[in-house]
């Protein structure tokens, strides 16, 4: 993070219990098995994941409700800490009482209801409520709710109750609040489930903007839609990787995709069914504008060519 | 519906009332009301009047809104009334059959009357003046030397600011999930009372489900912002007593004086007075 | 059943310092048998209109009538205004609270004061509309069944009301794709066999555009325009304006024609727009 006077102390454990320099987050084997408290049996929600995420990526991670993508995010953070197998953040192991919030203070997470993850009935208290819990001194804190604020332009309501604002405004809020910890990642999971296209294009926008400023994103999702500027995508099913990619060679796949109960986006599809007309879209197609851009550009060739 | 009740009635404004520190207006309140027990005839409420209106014209908050915080009690201040009238032995006014009237019991009746009024009165500009969040620090840093004692006070205030964070959410829930069940045929106005309380089933059931919902969130996005207990916490809003909260301080001690040096010199001087006009 | 809504408005907090126009002289009618859409942005007055059409909510001023009901007549009594006009939630899943999936959607109909057995056959047959089987659904408990699910069981706990206008309030919101799919269809799928009148609230464009007979929009309180489809979704300009876009087939069809690509129509479906291109693009390509 470059935020101004704030240089975090990177310097706090041997470069050597560094385990590789250019993946922030290590996934080996990871299985998580809760109890069915009923039934009385152990069901796995997560079952052998492996999996690193180079810093300052942005990666998708895609499933239907039930393929454990929540719970993968949850072990991220140590919110959740695995059955067996490790998770690794920026050189700390999660399930190591004594680097917990080494753990916390780097990840950063941003859940699905805007409504239930704001503390505070006054915005910049809500703000504060992460680095208060850090020990930060109060004027630093000042500082950093203005940094936040304005980073996710929300400055001009600070004093205001986070239950008079949009959707998208509290989703903003929560950005904010956990921007304020000078995490090195941010997870959001499902952010935009429950906004309106409004609020979903002002989450995205915050989130492509975070991932410009150097931050390693993680975004979970059911909306394939929301993937095409991804550097990477990792599909998940019945707590597996099913497939994994960058969205030109995830998008590639469509029948497996729709097998998996996603939808592609919108270009991708347009452009898939193309291709069974016969028609060689190229495959790197994934939005609107080059799905336009390439029809365009065809049909011209295509007129030249008869004049000729 | 639901919605239109407002709570916790804050009147926003930039007085310096508002601005006071809200430990010493939970104080002053207290001291208040203290003051109104030491009152014993209707010269000293003369003393309240003055510094309630002096507090009151500072504050800016509109007579009629202050005044609207007596609509709930007017039963309780009646029935004080008609108690007082009705039971004091005395100098016979006003009889028919069992029920008397007595010149003491009149006189017990209004100035029993009037401290409820001047105690609620007094008291809601503390609330009106103070947000409820600024309550809450007020209330905490008061409580902190109970804190040797065992006494869970940062969790306390955790739970106040999380209860004034949540209680519009569960407003607009109940609102929600009551229109729902309306218009699944539910009605919660007619029958016995009976009915009435079996017909609340359909509203409290996904209530409590929907608070735990948010308990359990909210839980889990506190802890990953690294929230452990208040030991090794800052905090952004630390109180800190002003310039102005020491000339507040020794208003209230002036009026304190006043009130006391009232009950000990001039007591009876009321009596005196109604008995020559009468 | 018909919809007749005349000069609606309504205000909160009348004559208060705070007070809202929420509807502002709305006027429309919906035959019956009719699938409408209703879109809007977050605070546009959608929700205010749709809970009046069920009595929730009383107009500042206006009158509606639901088939030869007039349901802003004070003497007309709720358990007709219910018998006609079910209204689905968002988040319906919210107001489940019985201990069984039977149970709690026999709650509508039992306040409808219907008799035991007619309860029973509604229930089974709300059940078999919103596709849950009886044998393996009826006795669990609806807590303990996933998001779609459950979302299936509040609306049969609607749909066993029999109204003949159903009104659903973003019923696909917060669903992931697939069930987001089935959802709509099973709306679609309980429109064709009740042939009731429709009111579908959504800021879904695409869902809207392949589904809705009429399509209305509302804008801080107005009903700002209305019409089939293909003739609203043909203002992209105007809806832009208000913060509202159009079918994603629609757009690409208005940026090839901007870039000298013409599409003549108005296409709705993704299939429309494949095939349309299919025909002018060379096969084979570069």
């Amino acid at each position: 993070m470059q935020h101004e006077g704030n240089p975090l102390p990177k310097n706090r454990k041997k470069e050597t219990e560094r385990l590789a320099q250019d993946s922030i987050i290590q996934i080996h084997d990871l299985v998580y098995t809760y109890r069915h408290r009923e039934e009385e049996i152990n069901l796995p929600a997560i079952n052998g994941i492996s999996l690193d995420v180079e810093r300052g990526s942005f990666t998708a991670v895609i499933g239907r409700n039930g393929s454990g993508k929540s719970t993968l995010a949850k072990s991220i953070n140590a919110l959740v800490l695995p059955t067996s197998g490790s998770v690794i953040v920026d050189g700390f192991k999660t399930d190591e009482e004594a680097h917990l919030w080494d753990v916390r203070q780097r990840v950063g997470m941003v859940f699905q209801n805007p409504d239930n993850q704001l503390v505070s009935a006054i915005v910049e208290d809500d703000v504060a409520f992460g680095p208060e819990n850090l020990g930060i001194n109060p004027d630093e804190i000042r500082t950093r709710i203005r940094i936040a604020l304005e980073s996710v332009d929300m400055y001009e309501h600070r004093k205001m109750a986070p239950h008079l604002l949009s959707g998208g405004q509290k989703q903003r809020i929560a950005i904010a609040g956990v921007l304020a910890m000078h995490p090195d990642i941010v997870i959001f999971d499902e952010p935009t489930a429950m906004l309106d296209p409004g609020g979903r294009k002002e989450v995205l926008d915050i989130m492509k903007q975070l991932h410009e400023e150097g931050i390693t994103v993680v975004l979970i999702t059911h909306f394939m839609e929301e993937t095409i500027h991804c550097d990477r995508i990792v599909i998940l099913d019945k707590g597996r990787v099913a497939i994994e990619g960058s969205p030109v060679e995830i998008f590639a796949r469509t029948e497996e995709i729709e097998a998996l109960g996603l939808r592609l986006p919108f270009a991708v599809e347009i452009a898939a069914g193309l291709r069974a007309h016969g028609i060689h879209v190229p495959q790197d197609i994934l939005d609107t504008d080059g799905l336009v851009k390439y029809i365009v550009s065809e049909s011209d060739t295509e007129m030249k060519r008869s004049k000729a | 519906m639901i919605r239109d009740i407002t709570l916790g009635q804050y009147y926003p404004g930039y007085s310096i009332m508002h601005k006071i520190d809200p430990r010493l207006k939970i104080v002053a309140v207290m001291l208040y009301i203290a003051s109104l027990f030491i009152v014993k005839d209707f010269m000293g409420y003369v003393v309240v009047v003055i510094g309630l209106a002096t507090v009151t014209a500072i504050s800016k908050v509109p007579l009629r809104f202050i005044l609207r915080g007596l609509k709930p009690i007017l039963i309780i201040i009646i029935f004080t009334f008609t108690l007082n009238m009705l039971m004091t032995k005395g100098e016979i006014l006003w009889e028919w059959k069992f029920l008397h009237i007595t010149k003491e019991g009149l006189y017990n009746a209004v100035f029993m009357a009037l401290r409820l009024v001047f105690l609620i009165l007094g008291s809601s500009l503390l609330t009106l003046t103070t947000k409820p969040i600024k309550l809450t620090d007020g209330i905490e840093s008061l409580l902190k030397p109970l804190k040797r004692m065992g006494l869970p006070t940062h969790e306390l205030a955790m739970m106040m600011t999380i209860a004034l964070r949540f209680i519009p959410t569960l407003l607009e829930e109940t609102d929600k999930i009551m229109k729902a069940q309306m218009a699944r045929g539910a009605d919660f106005e007619t029958g016995s009372i009976f009915r009435r309380a079996k017909a609340l089933i359909p509203i409290l059931v996904p209530l409590f489900i929907g608070a735990f919902r948010i308990a359990q969130d909210l839980a889990l996005a506190m802890e990953a912002r690294c929230y452990r207990g208040g030991e090794g916490r800052t905090k952004l809003n630390a109180l800190k007593l002003k310039r102005k909260d020491a000339l507040a301080m020794v208003f209230i001690a002036v009026y304190l004086g006043i009130v006391i040096l009232e009950r000990i010199f001039l007591i009876g001087l009321d009596a005196k007075i109604i008995a020559l006009l009468f | 059943m018909s919809i007749t809504v005349e000069n609606l408005t309504h205000i909160y907090n009348k004559g208060l310092a705070y007070e809202t126009i929420a509807l502002e002289d709305v006027s429309f009618t919906v035959p019956s048998g009719e699938f409408i859409a209703i879109i809007g942005h977050t605070g546009s007055g959608k929700s205010t209109l749709i809970q009046h059409l069920n009595g929730i909510l009383k107009p500042t001023s206006g009158e509606i009538s639901i088939g030869d009901i007039k349901i802003t007549d004070k003497r007309v009594k709720m358990v007709d205004i219910r018998k006609r006009v079910g209204l689905v939630f968002q988040y319906p899943e919210y107001q489940l609270f019985e201990e069984t999936v039977y149970q709690d959607i026999s709650f509508g109909p039992k306040n409808l004061g219907l008799p035991t057995e007619e309860v029973d056959r509604r229930i089974r047959k709300s059940m078999q509309l919103v596709g849950l089987d009886f044998e393996e659904f009826a006795e669990r408990s609806p807590f303990e069944l996933s998001g779609g699910q459950k979302r299936r069981v509040a609306i049969a706990g609607v749909i066993a009301m029999e109204p003949e206008v159903l009104i659903l309030d973003e019923p696909t919101a917060g669903l992931d794709p697939k069930s987001h799919q089935d959802i709509l269809n099973m709306v679609e799928e309980v429109h064709r066999e009740t042939k009731n009148t429709i009111v579908l609230v959504s800021h879904n464009m695409n869902d809207v555009a392949e589904r809705a007979d009429r399509v209305f929009i509302m804008d801080s309180g107005k009903l700002v325009k209305s019409g089939r489809p293909q003739e609203v979704f043909r203002e992209r300009e105007f809806l832009s304006h208000i913060g509202l876009g159009v079918p994603q087939t629609t757009e690409v069809a208005a940026l090839l024609s901007e870039r000298g690509f013409q599409v003549p129509e108005i296409l709705l479906r993704a299939d429309d727009l494949i095939s349309f291109l299919a025909e002018r693009l060379p096969a084979g390509g570069v």
